[in-house]
């Protein structure tokens, strides 16, 4: 093995005065002492919102469903929206795990854990909403799970929304067995650090015994490699399949073959900015400047205007074939959607998707955090937009004119909406604190001079 | 290629040997190490280290690991299983007309058809790597043999003591390629 990397001709990504002590100081140190202030403050505040969907959801069930502004024709709205928005946040983290691992990006050592953690919070969050439309779920467990054959009758796989159980199940399946595979050697490291003996305990337990031999690695690599190659093809396929809920139906404005990867680009463009959203706090609390850097910041910045590149492009290009097809439902459901009743979000979308991330075309904004931190924000509320866009305004103004009607969300919509960042916050708060929030043993790897006499300490 | 002798010792746990334990503090020196430790021709040796060295497990000799097969049939297997569950579901124990579709409309079953696949041959490579990595074993749940800086940022040579591999010759070996600590672990 040779020290030097001939391959690289760019800076390095991590400042050759970071030891691989210091990576485990550095990244294992808030996991061992107690809160900070800031901590508890976002923690709380994170709690907070909770507390309001969980409010929200207690009226809802004590009253029924009635007290969401659902109505016909609008069927689905906040929930729906918000169900796409959570699942399409999830796909950033499988994508910096599985496609770049694959593609060799080093960079996304440093961000792969706490994106891999927000994928599987993101898709826990997601699963709230189609449980909480049931209305009152205990009452569904009955038709639901498990599975009431007495009529002997199959479900029908032939329906999208079937295809999506299965891809969303499937998902947090692999992606939690993908980050948990990860964990094993960083809880391992954890262990042999730890004071308390049922600390000591725990976590023993939880390392599943790791020693770190070279045989151990050998297989540990390989399935990380497996899982990565499993993980690529479900990540593009579990929001082509959300987006099959509404491409294979005849609704004007959601029946065309542009959907899979317009959602795909879609949710790749909005996780990164949540990863961005979650990040930069993160390093800024927990002193790991030195290990996520301003290049890594850039480096996802360029993808979040590459991917908000494609979700222009699709708009565009939906735009377009409305026009193009010569289709009067279609023409009316587009000319509608910049004028019509919610001419405001379509609009609010177009900025803050199409528009907004265009300041990263200038490195000064890429690398400023500021900015960057306002386009991470304004890029989720475009997302958020774009699908309630999508799922509204085709819903209120379909083919029959005596079919049309208006959506107005009530104060139990806002609070479930509130409730689900509230119950995001407070599991990454809670992750951030108790496990690593960088890969160890992969930062490890890549470090300028993975150790070296000079380096060491004492 | 995977010989079946090598599917056995990987799921068969390693005997319990004593071990003469070399430190070393960069990770080239266990590398040169090992090269040198199997150019005189110990057996079983094994390294531990806080991260994956590339490269060491073949000049470790350490053979590849069965895993894909295993992820390969699983996922396979999910594949074939689910889409045989859908045509039998909808084509021979109730066949119901949908939307005038074929009884086994194939290309609608694809979307579940991957995703079985994937949920088997995911779960099925975690499973296996709890095997192969002898992971999840009682004994070994209790703590690492060595301590924290080995997971921290050093590197250790693991050569077995057996009738091949005589200790007092392990110790001059190993004082010879520089370790920076010898030590004997009993297990």
């Amino acid at each position: 093995m040779s020290t030097t990397n001939v391959y690289q001709t760019e800076a390095p990504l991590i400042q050759e005065t970071v030891t691989m002590n210091k990576v485990t100081e550095t990244i294992l140190a808030p996991t061992e002492r107690l809160p900070s202030n800031g901590w508890w403050a976002m923690f709380l505040t994170a709690n907070g919102l909770l507390l309001i969907g969980v409010l929200s959801v207690a009226i809802q069930m004590w009253r029924g469903v009635g007290v969401w502004g659902l109505n016909h024709p609008i069927g689905w709205a906040f929930d729906i929206t918000n169900f796409v928005f959570w699942i399409g946040i999830g796909h950033a983290g499988t994508l910096i795990s599985a496609i770049l691992f694959l593609l060799r990006q080093k960079w996304r050592t440093s961000i792969n854990r706490s994106a891999e953690a927000m994928t599987i919070f993101a898709v826990m969050t997601a699963l709230v909403f189609p449980l909480l439309h049931t209305g009152r779920p205990w009452l569904a467990a009955f038709w639901l799970l498990p599975y009431p054959s007495e009529r002997l009758l199959w479900v029908n796989f032939r329906s999208p929304l079937l295809w999506d159980v299965f891809a969303v199940t499937t998902y947090f399946t692999i992606s939690l067995c993908f980050w948990f595979t990860g964990l094993i050697p960083d809880i391992a490291a954890m262990r042999d650090r730890a004071k308390g003996k049922i600390r000591k305990k725990i976590l023993g337990f939880l390392s599943l015994g790791w020693s770190g031999t070279m045989t151990q690695w050998m297989h540990f690599e390989k399935a990380y490699l497996l899982f990565a190659g499993l993980a690529t093809p479900l990540v593009l396929s579990v929001h082509t399949i959300v987006s099959f809920d509404f491409a294979t139906s005849i609704m004007p404005g959601w029946h065309t073959t542009i959907f899979p990867p317009y959602f795909v680009a879609g949710a790749i463009f909005g996780g990164f900015a949540m990863v961005m959203v979650l990040l930069v706090p993160m390093r800024k609390l927990f002193g790991l400047e030195e290990v996520i850097t301003i290049k890594h910041l850039e480096y996802m910045n360029k993808i979040m205007l590459a991917t908000g590149m494609m979700v222009t492009y699709a708009y565009a290009s939906e735009f377009f074939m409305a026009w193009y097809s010569e289709n009067q439902y279609e023409r009316f459901i587009f000319s509608n959607r910049l004028t019509g009743h919610y001419w405001w979000s379509v609009w609010l979308m177009i900025l803050c998707n199409a528009v907004i991330p265009q300041l990263f075309w200038f490195k000064k904004f890429r690398t400023s955090i500021p900015v960057m931190y306002f386009v991470a924000i304004a890029i989720n509320v475009g997302m958020w937009f774009e699908r309630f866009n999508i799922i509204v305004t085709s819903l209120s103004q379909d083919f029959l004119p005596a079919n049309w009607d208006f959506y107005s969300p009530t104060k139990y919509d806002f609070g479930i909406t509130i409730g689900s960042f509230g119950l995001f916050f407070t599991l990454f708060l809670l992750f951030v604190r108790v496990l690593p929030t960088l890969s160890l043993a992969e930062v490890k790897s890549i470090l300028v001079k993975p150790a070296g006499e000079k380096h060491r300490k004492g | 290629m995977l010989k079946l002798s090598d599917i056995i010792k990987q799921i068969k746990p390693p005997e319990n040997v004593p071990l003469m334990v070399g430190v070393f503090l960069t990770p080239e020196e266990l590398y040169h190490a090992a090269e040198k430790a199997m150019d005189k021709g110990y057996k079983g040796v094994d390294a531990i280290t806080p991260f994956p060295i590339h490269g060491l497990d073949e000049v470790l000799k350490i053979p590849s690991s069965w895993l894909p097969y295993a992820t390969l049939i699983a996922g396979v297997s999910g594949s074939a299983f689910m889409l045989w569950f859908q045509w039998w579901t909808s084509s021979v124990n109730y066949p119901l007309n949908v939307g005038g579709k074929p009884l086994f409309s194939w290309p609608a079953f694809a979307p579940i058809v991957f995703e079985g696949g994937e949920l088997l041959g995911g779960v099925t490579t975690f499973i296996v790597l709890l095997i192969t990595a002898y992971l999840c074993r009682p004994r070994a749940l209790i703590k690492n043999p060595l301590e924290a800086k080995f997971t921290d940022d050093t590197f250790a040579l693991l050569i077995p003591i057996s009738k091949e591999n005589n200790q007092q010759d392990v110790e001059t070996f190993l004082k010879g390629v520089g370790a920076d600590e010898i030590r004997l672990l009993t297990v």
